[in-house]
C-alpha cells in the first residue's frame, strides 16, 4: 500500500466480479431470444399447401396439386396460375418457392435466411413449399 | 499492523463486490427465465388454439383451413372459451387482417400466431333455364346442392338426372320444390325427363355457389 500497490484481495474481487458479470452477459446477450419465426413460417407453408391441396382443379384431375404434378406439360401450362394463386394466398411480406416432381416455380431462395417448409405427398410425388420473409 | 488492517478492508470490499455481482447475475438470469417461460407458455397456447381453430373438426371450419364466414361472424367469447378450451388465465384475441373479430380481454402484447385461411361464404343464385336446345341445363357455377322449383305448364316432368345419374323420379310427375345434392368438383348438367319440350319458367334452379377469400387469422395470447 505504501508503495502504491492495490491490495491483492481487491484486485481478485474485481476480477471475480468481472468474470461473473461476463458469464451472465454471455447468457443473456449471446443466446438470441427465440422469436418463433421458424414456427410461424412453417405454419404459413403448411396452411398454403393445405389450401392448394384441397382446391378443385382448373382443368382435369382430382385436385389442383394433382393436376399440376401430372406431367411436365401440365406443370408448364399451370405454372403461371399456380404462382398467382400462391401469391394471393400468402401474406404480402412472404416469398415462396414451390418444388414439384416436374420443376420448380416462384422466387429463387436466398441463402442464409430463415425459411419454413411444408411437404405434401401427391400421387405423382412430393410437393414442397418453402417460404421466407421478404 | 497498518498493513494487515488495510488488507482486511480490501478483503471486505472485494467480498462485497463479489456478492453484489452474484446477486445481480442471479436476478438477471431469473427474470430472463421467467420471461422466457411465460413467452413459451403463450406461444404454446397460441399455437394450439390456432391449430384447433383451423382443423377440419373445428365448429368454425368447413374443411381444413377453410372457415365458414357466417360461423366466424357469430363467434363470441363464450364460444371461444367453451369450444376451444382456452385457459382462463390467458386473454385471447382473434383478428382478421388486423381487424379484431373477438377478444376475451385486453390482449395487446403477447404472442401472435398468424394462420392463412380461406373464408368461405355461401351465396344464392337463381337461374331460369330457357330450354332452347332440349330439356337440359348446365350450371354456370360449381355448387354442392341445387334447389329445383318444378312447375311445368303444359307437360309433366317424370325424372331429373344429374350428369346422367337419376336423382328424382316419379312416373306421376314431379312438381314442387326439391333440394338435390350435386358433385361439388365438376361442372353439373341437369337433364329433365319430360313428355314434351319444357318452356322457360317451367323450372327454376337455385344454386349455392361458394365464394372464398384468402385472409390471415391472427391469434394473440396474453398470459
Amino acid at each position: 500500500m505504501d508503495r502504491g500497490q492495490l491490495p491483492m484481495a481487491t484486485v481478485e474481487g474485481a476480477l471475480g466480479a468481472l468474470v461473473i458479470l461476463g458469464v451472465v452477459a454471455g447468457f443473456t446477450l449471446g443466446a438470441p431470444p427465440p422469436t418463433g419465426t421458424g414456427a410461424q413460417l412453417d405454419a404459413y407453408a403448411g396452411d398454403a399447401l393445405t389450401i392448394l391441396r384441397d382446391e378443385p382443379p382448373r382443368h382435369g384431375g382430382e385436385t389442383r396439386l394433382a393436376e399440376v404434378t401430372e406431367s411436365a406439360r401440365d406443370f408448364q401450362r399451370e405454372r403461371g396460375a399456380l404462382i398467382d394463386r400462391i401469391e394471393r394466398v400468402l401474406p404480402e411480406n412472404v416469398m415462396f418457392r414451390i418444388e414439384t416432381p416436374h420443376g420448380t416455380a416462384g422466387h429463387p431462395k436466398p441463402s442464409r435466411i430463415a425459411t419454413g417448409a411444408a411437404t405434401v405427398t401427391t400421387v405423382n410425388g412430393d410437393v414442397t413449399l418453402r417460404v421466407w420473409y421478404a | 499492523m497498518t498493513r494487515g488492517q488495510t488488507n482486511l478492508v480490501a478483503l471486505i470490499a472485494a467480498l462485497v463486490t463479489l456478492s453484489v455481482a452474484t446477486g445481480i447475475g442471479v436476478a438477471v438470469a431469473d427474470s430472463a427465465l421467467v420471461d422466457e417461460r411465460r413467452a413459451a407458455d403463450e406461444r404454446h397456447v397460441a399455437t394450439a388454439l390456432s391449430e384447433r381453430l383451423v382443423a377440419a373438426s373445428s365448429p368454425l371450419t368447413n374443411r381444413t383451413n377453410v372457415l365458414d364466414g357466417s360461423a366466424l361472424d357469430g363467434l363470441d367469447t363464450t364460444d371461444l372459451r367453451r369450444e376451444y378450451a382456452v385457459p382462463d388465465a390467458y386473454d385471447v384475441r382473434l383478428a382478421r387482417n388486423g381487424e379484431t373479430l373477438v377478444e376475451t380481454g385486453p390482449a395487446r402484447d403477447g404472442m401472435t400466431i398468424r394462420r392463412i385461411v380461406l373464408v368461405e361464404r355461401t351465396q344464392k343464385r337463381t337461374i331460369t333455364p330457357s330450354f332452347g336446345g332440349g330439356n337440359d341445363v348446365s350450371l354456370p357455377r360449381r355448387t354442392d346442392r341445387v334447389r329445383l322449383a318444378v312447375d311445368p305448364a303444359n307437360t309433366t316432368v317424370t325424372g331429373v338426372r344429374v350428369n346422367g345419374r337419376v336423382v328424382l323420379s316419379d312416373p306421376d310427375g314431379i312438381a314442387g320444390t326439391y333440394t338435390v345434392p350435386v358433385p361439388r368438383r365438376e361442372t353439373v348438367e341437369l337433364a329433365f325427363v319430360a313428355g314434351a319440350a319444357l318452356e322457360p319458367g317451367d323450372v327454376t334452379v337455385t344454386l349455392f355457389p361458394r365464394r372464398t377469400t384468402a385472409t390471415t387469422l391472427e391469434v394473440t395470447v396474453d398470459g
